[in-house]
C-alpha cells in the first residue's frame, strides 16, 4: 500500500485491506451466494463456522462415545444381557477393555465378543447380580445354547 | 435339603450342556491365563482343590487343543487388543496405528508392544486380567513416522461482547507400524484356578 | 480451519510402500538449506551450519544436504522426499535450536503432512479376523424354513409362572423330600 501523505499512513490500522478481506473469502470461497461475494455476510459466516470446527471437534469424541455405548448394547442385547450387568461383569472379573475396543469386537471379532459375554454372565451369576435371567429379544437366537441360563 | 436337591439338578443341568459347548467345536472358548496380580489376594487364593475334576479336565483340555493347534501352526493370524499411550487398540500385523501427543521414540525404532489385554485368533481367545502374562504374546512393532497433525484452528467468538481469540495449534503423531504378533510360549495348563466358569461350582 | 474447508484434504493413515514392514527406509532424500550471509533473519541458520550441520550429515548418510547462500533473502529449509513431496519451511529470525527442531521434523515424517487432515488414527488391510458380524450369526439354520404363522415362534419369550404351576411344584418337591426320606430310613433299615 502506497502512503501519500502522513495522515492517511496514521488512520491506517492493521494488514492491507486485500489480503484482511482476502483471508476471510478463500475460506468463504464455496459458500452460496452472497456469503462467498460479499465480505459484511462472508465474515459472519466464516466466524460462524470456525467456531462450529472448533466446538466440532470436542462435539466429535462425545459423539464416538456414545456411538460405542449404543453398538455394545446392542452386541449384548442379543445374547440377552444388559449393559450395565455386562460391564459391571467385565469389570469385576478384572478386564478392562474399554467401549471401543468392545465395540469393535462385537463388530469384526464376534467370536470373542461371545466369549467376553459368557464370562461376564458367569461372573455376574456367581456375584448374585441381578438381571441376568433375560432372554434375548431375538426369538431363535442360536448361541443361547452355549449360554447356562438357569 | 430341598436346596441340595436343587443344586445337584443345576449340576445335572449343566453338565450336558457343557459338554454340547465343547462338541460345538471350539468357538467360544475363552481361557484366561493367570496373570496373579500382588494386590489381589483374593484371587490367589483360589483352592484348585475346590473345583470340579471334570472342570479342571476341561480347562486343560481346551489349553491343549490351542497348544497342539499353535504347534501346528494352523491357528492363522492373531489378533490383539494393546494398551498404548493411554488408548487401546484391536491390531493384526501390517497394521497402521498413530500415537497422538508427545512420545519420545523416534523413527526406524523397533519396539514391543506388552500390554496385550487380549489376543484371539479364528478359533480361540485369551483374555487378560487385566492385561496377558508378560511373555506370552509377543507383539512386535516398527516407529514409521513422526510428524505434526494439520493445524487446528481454535476459535472462540461470543456475539456482541467485543470477545474474539484465534489460536492456531498443531501436536505431534506417531505412526506405528505392527509387525507381528506371535504366541511366544505355549498356555500353560496350570492356570486353571483362574479360568472363569469353574467358580460357578462353589 | 473449518473441516470443511476447500483447500484442506482429508484422508486416511498410510505408510508409503509397506514401510517399515522389512526394514525401514528414511523418506527425506534431499534437503536445502537456503540462507544469506550477512543478514539477521538467518543468525540462527549460519549458527546451525556452523556447528551442527556436519555431524547431522554424518548421522544420515542417505540424505543429501544443499546449502545454497543467497543474498538478502529470508533463511529457508525445503526437504524433498521419496513420494515427490517438496516441504517448503520459512525459518526467518529463528533460533539455532529451532531449526534443528525443525531439521528434525522434516527428516522424521513421509511426505509433507501439513495438508492433510487424518480422519482416522488406525489402519488395517484385514478388519476382521472371525469373519465380521452379520444379522443372521446367531439365527439358527432352521428359522429359513419355518412357515409362519407359527405357534412355536409366535410364544412369548418368558411367561411368569402360574400360581397353579407353582403349587404343582411344591407339592413335587415335597414328595421329592418325602421320598428321599423314605429312601433313607429304607437304606438304614437295611444296614440294620
Amino acid at each position: 500500500m502506497v502512503f501519500l501523505n502522513l495522515a492517511l499512513m496514521v488512520r491506517a490500522r492493521g494488514p492491507d485491506e486485500f489480503w484482511r478481506k482476502r483471508r476471510i473469502f478463500k475460506l468463504a470461497a464455496h459458500y452460496r451466494s452472497r456469503t462467498r461475494n460479499v465480505y459484511s455476510f462472508a465474515i459472519r459466516s466464516v466466524h460462524r463456522a470456525l467456531a462450529y470446527a472448533t466446538k466440532g471437534r470436542k462435539l466429535k469424541k462425545l459423539d464416538m462415545a456414545q456411538l460405542w455405548t449404543t453398538r455394545v448394547e446392542a452386541g449384548c442385547q442379543q445374547y440377552g444381557m444388559g449393559l450395565e450387568t455386562f460391564k459391571d461383569g467385565l469389570a469385576r472379573s478384572d478386564i478392562l477393555l474399554n467401549k471401543k475396543m468392545l465395540s469393535d469386537l462385537a463388530i469384526w471379532e464376534p467370536r470373542s465378543f461371545e466369549a467376553l459375554v459368557n464370562i461376564s454372565r458367569e461372573r455376574a451369576a456367581v456375584e448374585g447380580l441381578p438381571d441376568i435371567k433375560r432372554r434375548s429379544a431375538f426369538n431363535q437366537v442360536y448361541g443361547l445354547r452355549n449360554l447356562k441360563l438357569d | 435339603m430341598s436346596f441340595l436337591a436343587q443344586t445337584m439338578r443345576q449340576v445335572l443341568r449343566q453338565v450336558p450342556s457343557r459338554t454340547a459347548a465343547l462338541a460345538g467345536g471350539m468357538r467360544s472358548l475363552s481361557i484366561s491365563p493367570a496373570f496373579l496380580q500382588q494386590n489381589k489376594p483374593a484371587t490367589e487364593s483360589v483352592d484348585i482343590s475346590a473345583i470340579s475334576k471334570d472342570q479342571q479336565k476341561e480347562c486343560s483340555n481346551i489349553c491343549e487343543r490351542i497348544n497342539q493347534q499353535v504347534a501346528k501352526s494352523e491357528q492363522g493370524r492373531l489378533f490383539a487388543v494393546v494398551h498404548l499411550c493411554g488408548k487401546q487398540f484391536k491390531i493384526t500385523p501390517g497394521d497402521i496405528i498413530l500415537v497422538e501427543g508427545y512420545w519420545p521414540p523416534t523413527i526406524g525404532d523397533e519396539i514391543s508392544l506388552d500390554k496385550v489385554l487380549l489376543a484371539g485368533a479364528r478359533d480361540f481367545t485369551l483374555v487378560g486380567r487385566p492385561i496377558l502374562e508378560p511373555g506370552l504374546v509377543s507383539v512386535k512393532a516398527t516407529v514409521v513416522e513422526k510428524t505434526l497433525t494439520h493445524t487446528k484452528t481454535h476459535f472462540r467468538k461470543k456475539r456482541r461482547k467485543q470477545y474474539m481469540r484465534i489460536n492456531f495449534q498443531r501436536s505431534p503423531n506417531t505412526m506405528i507400524r505392527i509387525n507381528s504378533i506371535e504366541l511366544a510360549r505355549p498356555v500353560d495348563g496350570n492356570s486353571e484356578a483362574e479360568v472363569e466358569p469353574s467358580k460357578r461350582l462353589f | 480451519m473449518s473441516n470443511s474447508h476447500l483447500f484442506m484434504k482429508s484422508g486416511f493413515p498410510r505408510a508409503p510402500l509397506q514401510n517399515g514392514l522389512g526394514r525401514y527406509v528414511c523418506q527425506l532424500q534431499r534437503i536445502t538449506l537456503k540462507f544469506c550471509k550477512n543478514n539477521g533473519s538467518s543468525r540462527g541458520m549460519r549458527d546451525f551450519i556452523e556447528n551442527h550441520l556436519v555431524d547431522f550429515a554424518k548421522e544420515n548418510p542417505g540424505i543429501v544436504v544443499y546449502v545454497k547462500p543467497r543474498r538478502h533473502r529470508t533463511p529457508v529449509l525445503v526437504g524433498e522426499y521419496l513420494n515427490g513431496d517438496r516441504e517448503w519451511l520459512n525459518c526467518r529470525n529463528n533460533t539455532q535450536e529451532e531449526i534443528s527442531k525443525w531439521i528434525d521434523l522434516l527428516k522424521t515424517q513421509n511426505g509433507s503432512s501439513s495438508s492433510l487432515r487424518l480422519r482416522k488414527m488406525w489402519h488395517t488391510d484385514v478388519p476382521s479376523i472371525q469373519g465380521p458380524w452379520t444379522p443372521f450369526l446367531l439365527r439358527s439354520p432352521e428359522t429359513q424354513g419355518q412357515v409362519y404363522p407359527n405357534t412355536e415362534a409366535s410364544k412369548p419369550l418368558e411367561t411368569p409362572q402360574s400360581a397353579t404351576e407353582k403349587l404343582i411344584e411344591l407339592f413335587r418337591q415335597q414328595q421329592l423330600e418325602a421320598g428321599e426320606e423314605a429312601h433313607d430310613l429304607l437304606s438304614k433299615k437295611r444296614a440294620e
